[in-house]
């Protein structure tokens, strides 16, 4: 007992059981899918099913009223397996391509393939081998051609492009492949294309004889068909465009390798990757990884158009194999480069040094930054620590490169006297690798009597590899003693505490004084808001105006030097400083 | 044994190819002794073995169909839906009597070739 399904068969209703059914059904299928719309699919399954229809009526006779398995093995044995129905086009194509011997008379567009006609050419066969292609008269392309030369010489280029790209038809298979023309037997090959032609100019001749009418017809059917050219041609275009851009892309990149592995010369890769930052074999396989990465999508991209466009002989194993492998390399090798890399940053290392400085003679240490002229100075010694000396610098910049990752902060200092320390980090592949990256950084400090001088960044030697290094100093003031933040200095110093928690910007040009509290300014205008509850002003003088509030001292002057004595308060502003006595009274 | 089975299927494919070269020649020319439907021509063409499965036919008409050598008519039938008759257009028909003529030389060249040389 089995189920059955009612199917409309080639407009005749039968009752087929179901596994019947499914068989007919993926049989059907199977067929379909050997053809394309262009074939008539449609047209050929529905003739195929009238006469399965057919078949069905005459099997099942009087006797049955269903459809069985059997009845359906019956059909396709006698249809024949889909590759045998679909045999005759498909094997046609395939021997095509190999021998060019089989094949039944076909305009089948599917057939045509791209070639020069060495028959009819004026330079290389290229315009009247796509007429072919494409169907219409070459002088049309010849004529579109020799504007697009006038158009900035696009026309030469994409002439030159097609030359070099499409084959020439040398054998005659090839020939009538670019006609799109195919013979059964080699023997006839001559006579049937001969009778094709004569046939087709007696058919032009019937036409045209027939009438006004039908001439319009005509008319307007070869407006569609240029119609319908013209926009092959543009898609076609359009192909081309993207392959040359593609081209251009692949070329470009070429070069920009060649040019930043050195071999073709200047320096386009920035002098900072090469000499400070990889080696240079980590240069050169990047490179090649890149290469690969990049210029296989574009080469695999190219060849896809290049196929889609002229339909070339099938697909290549051998191409596909080797971009899919020489892709896969690349993406080995830049992974592999990425980790190499990582690896050099793996373990960090911290020196602490001591840096001995001069003790001023008054309480106040001047800090300034050095000028770009004096931080450039020509030589350079190396690793030791020097005052007074002005031999510190930077050769030129193709052999050191400079960092401004400078941080100055200001703490306590313990003892009576200012001190300097200066902490530098580096990473590397281990322990000694990156203590080695971390010495071999050059810092300038200058002192100038009461005056330190610090360079806004520091500067890695040839030979040594930038490897994360970072330099922090710890200015240790001691309590009752000041800085002084000359200019620039916000370049080097980086978030000092600060009673008032002034900005970095904002410190700069001001004395700050250690006190009990922390690090004071006593002669800041800073932040008037926060000066409101008590407010004491003065008009002393006219030139100076002086407001004491709970936290500030506030004077304005427009003169360089302030001077103002009084009984509890003495005030002197002047090119030295600023001191500031206010005594308690008594 | 690799050998043999590629004999095989040379001789195989050279088989089919002159089938199917001569399959289009003689579907022509039932179509051209008058209207008949796809059944007809496997009735009539069915002892000569030049069709090895019947399913190869109606690709193949389609497409003379679409080349303007064929065309069809529907017509009633007496125990069934309607039915798809064919005949030639006058271009099928030049088309049919051009390969006559180059069936006959190709008959005479292969009689006389063969003969000549006589392969055993």
């Amino acid at each position: 007992m089995n189920k059955t399904v009612t199917v409309n068969i080639g407009g005749m209703v039968f009752h087929i059981e179901e596994q019947a059914y499914d068989q007919l059904k993926k049989y059907l299928e199977a067929i379909r899918g050997y053809f394309t719309s262009s074939d008539g699919r449609d047209e050929i399954i529905q003739d195929i099913e009238s006469r399965v229809a057919e078949m069905f009526t005459e099997r099942i006779g009087n006797n049955r009223q269903v459809v069985i398995a059997s009845d359906v093995e019956h059909v396709i044995n006698t249809m024949g397996r889909p590759e045998q129905v679909a045999g005759t086009d498909e094997e046609n194509s395939e021997n095509k391509s190999s021998s060019g011997t089989a094949g039944s008379t076909s305009e089948g567009r599917g057939y045509r393939r791209l070639y020069r006609d060495p028959d009819d050419k004026v330079i290389g066969g290229v315009c009247s081998g796509i007429s072919h292609y494409i169907g219409i008269d070459p002088i049309w392309l010849r004529l579109i051609f020799a504007i697009a030369f006038f158009v900035m010489g696009t026309g030469l280029l994409l002439y030159i492009l097609l030359l070099v790209i499409v084959p020439k038809a040398k054998t005659t298979s090839e020939k009538l492949e670019m006609k799109g023309q195919a013979i059964n037997i080699d023997n006839i090959k001559k006579t049937i294309e001969e009778e094709v032609e004569d046939i087709k100019t007696r058919i032009s001749g019937k036409r045209s004889s027939r009438g006004g009418s039908s001439r319009i017809a005509n008319f307007f059917e070869a407006i569609g068909a240029i119609i319908v050219a013209a926009i092959k041609f543009f898609v076609g275009f359009i192909g081309v465009i993207i392959a040359i851009v593609l081209i251009a892309l692949l070329f470009a990149l070429f070069v920009t390798l060649l040019g930043m592995s050195g071999v073709i010369g200047g320096d386009s890769l920035p002098i900072f990757l090469t000499n400070f930052f990889l080696e240079s074999w980590q240069v050169n396989t990047g490179m090649f990884a890149l290469a690969l990465v990049i210029g296989i999508p574009i080469i695999v991209i190219l060849y896809r158009i290049a196929r889609s466009l002229f339909k070339f002989k099938s697909e290549s194993k051998l191409f596909n194999y080797s971009t899919g492998i020489l892709f896969i390399v690349g993406m080995l090798l830049t992974i592999w480069i990425g980790i190499n890399i990582s690896s050099q940053f793996r373990n960090s290392n911290t020196d602490r040094i001591m840096i001995p400085i001069v003790q001023p003679q008054t309480n106040t240490l001047h800090l300034a930054a050095m000028d770009e002229t004096f931080s450039r100075m020509e030589d350079y010694d190396d690793s030791n620590f020097s005052w007074n000396s002005d031999s510190w610098g930077i050769n030129s910049d193709e052999d050191s490169v400079s960092f401004d990752d400078v941080e100055l902060t200001v703490q306590r200092a313990e003892g009576n006297e200012f001190e300097l320390v200066r902490i530098t980090t580096s990473r590397g592949t281990n322990r000694k690798n990156a203590e080695l990256n971390s010495r071999r950084i050059v810092y300038p400090i200058q002192q100038n009597d009461s005056i330190i001088h610090f360079a806004k960044s520091y500067i890695i030697p040839k030979g040594v590899k930038y490897r994360g290094q970072k330099i922090r100093l710890i200015l240790k003031v001691p309590e009752g003693k000041s800085v002084f933040l000359g200019q620039e200095m916000e370049d080097v110093i980086y978030d000092i505490k600060n009673v008032t928690n002034t900005w970095d910007n904002d410190m700069v040009g001001h004395t700050w004084t250690m006190t009990a509290r922390g690090l004071e300014c006593l002669n800041c205008n800073l932040d008037e808001s926060t000066s409101i509850n008590y407010n004491y002003s003065s008009d002393h003088d006219e030139k100076v105006k002086v407001r004491v509030n709970g936290k500030n001292i506030d004077i304005n002057s427009h003169e360089d030097t302030i001077n103002w004595d009084n009984k509890d308060v003495k005030i002197k502003i002047d090119g030295d400083g600023v001191v500031i006595d206010a005594k308690e009274k008594r | 044994m690799l050998k043999t089975s590629n004999k095989m299927s040379n001789l195989e494919n050279t088989q089919a190819q002159m089938r199917r070269g001569v399959l289009e020649f003689c579907i022509l020319s039932i179509i051209g002794q008058g209207e008949v439907y796809p059944s007809d021509i496997i009735g009539k063409i069915k002892d000569a073995k030049v069709m090895v499965v019947e399913g190869t036919l109606y690709p193949l008409l389609t497409r003379l169909k679409n080349q303007g050598l064929l065309a069809y008519t529907w017509k009633e039938s007496s125990s069934g839906p309607p039915r798809k008759y064919y005949t030639l257009t006058p271009i099928g028909e030049q088309f049919t009597s051009e390969l006559r003529v180059t069936w006959q030389e190709l008959v005479d060249a292969v009689n006389q070739t063969t003969s000549n040389n006589p392969i055993s």
